[in-house]
């Protein structure tokens, strides 16, 4: 065979089907991205709940049995979607309007945050999981929740002691007891309960944020709503 | 440096940098978020403001350069072009001091490290260098 064809005919193949690799992989990983199995959970036990947990009265057997505390939606609803999300991290703030979208969109959906401050990239996650933890013991999880993703590119730049005084800015604004809110923030149990959130989230397979579960299922970070709206009903 | 060498080793660095970023545009163009695991600041630095610059993704030029580079090296298999070391130095410069702009972006401004996008920074740099020593220093 002609040398150079030969050369060529090689580049070419190898572009090609490489390149179809690289596709499948990603397009694998977007669209089947399979949770660990239920079953696979460890039974390491998770630390005890508190009398702060909230009970949804679903009884899809696809819903991933958690603790919940925090909840959007129709908790009758078929669809269970639970976000472990970081404060710091820009892919979870991505994902939030289309889970406020969803839930205002459709009735039959509901939303659970868990806590997975990725400590070791996101210096001020675990801090702010204590904010609206403690915001939340006030009645306020989600404004606070709110609050604080809005200005997530501005705090995450910010020197520790800013990123305290504006998280009690926050709570001022929000008419929150603020002594009440400086004490739950820093309170063990407060610790625990975002402990206990990570250690869930650990033993559901999830290794970074946001970790996403429809019905038990992960599925990946889309930017766009109509994607991960159909991400959403493939696994409804 | 010998250019079978020199071209060998581009050859392979494109490959790997054309992979590279073919995985990051197809994951930009899903919406989806290259999956580094929990240590890494992948979400932080792809979804940035950074990673497009006029709506278009900074990974499709990165993937057009390694597929051009590529294909330059099996050109150069092919026939020896002499113009292929200046060519591909005059190309690999300016990725070069774009691959520097965004690791300094990376390190300094949003403060994440991104580990496929360092990995392109590596492999535009070894280009450039490889490239600059075949067209100054090339022997058969």
């Amino acid at each position: 065979m002609n040398k150079s064809l030969l050369i060529w005919a090689s580049a070419i193949i190898l572009l090609v089907v490489s390149g179809y690799v690289v596709y499948s992989v990603v397009k694998s990983d977007s669209a089947n991205a399979q949770s660990p199995a239920q079953s696979e959970r460890q039974a390491e036990p998770t630390a005890e709940p508190s009398a702060h947990y909230t009970s949804v009265s679903s009884t899809n057997p696809e819903h991933l049995e958690i603790d919940i505390r925090w909840v959007k939606g129709n908790p009758e609803g078929d669809i269970q979607i639970v976000k472990f999300s970081d404060f710091q991290c820009p892919a979870c703030n991505i994902v939030r309007p289309h889970l406020d979208r969803i839930v205002n969109e459709r009735d039959d959906v509901y939303v659970v945050y868990k806590h997975f401050p990725l400590r070791g990239s996101h210096m001020y996650a675990l801090p702010a999981a204590q904010a609206a933890e403690a915001a939340g013991r006030q009645g306020n999880f989600w404004d606070m929740h709110n609050k604080i993703f809005a200005d997530q590119s501005q705090w995450s730049r910010e020197t520790g002691q800013q990123v305290m005084n504006r998280f009690r800015r926050y709570a001022s604004e929000l008419d929150l007891n603020s002594e009440q809110f400086e004490a739950d923030m820093l309170s063990d149990e407060v610790m625990r309960i975002v402990m206990n959130d990570q250690q869930e989230g650990g033993n559901l397979g999830v290794r970074s944020v946001p970790g996403v579960f429809v019905n038990g299922k992960t599925i990946p970070n889309y930017r766009i709503y109509n994607d991960f709206l159909n991400a959403v009903l493939e696994h409804k | 440096m010998k250019y079978k060498t020199g071209f060998i080793l581009i050859l392979i660095l494109s490959f790997a940098g054309f992979l590279d970023s073919l995985y990051l545009t197809f994951n930009h163009l899903y919406g989806a978020i290259p999956d580094c695991g929990v240590v890494d600041g992948c979400d932080t630095v792809t979804t940035s403001e950074y990673s497009e610059i006029a709506g278009i993704p900074i990974a499709i030029p990165g993937t057009l350069f390694y597929l051009f580079v590529f294909l330059m090296s099996v050109l150069w298999f092919d026939k020896q072009p002499k113009w292929i070391p200046t060519l591909l130095t005059g190309l690999a410069f300016p990725a070069f001091l774009f691959s520097a702009w965004l690791v300094y972006l990376q390190l300094f401004v949003i403060e994440a490290i991104c580990i496929f996008c360092m990995f392109s920074a590596f492999t535009s740099t070894s280009i450039f260098i490889i490239s600059a020593l075949l067209k100054f220093k090339g022997t058969q």
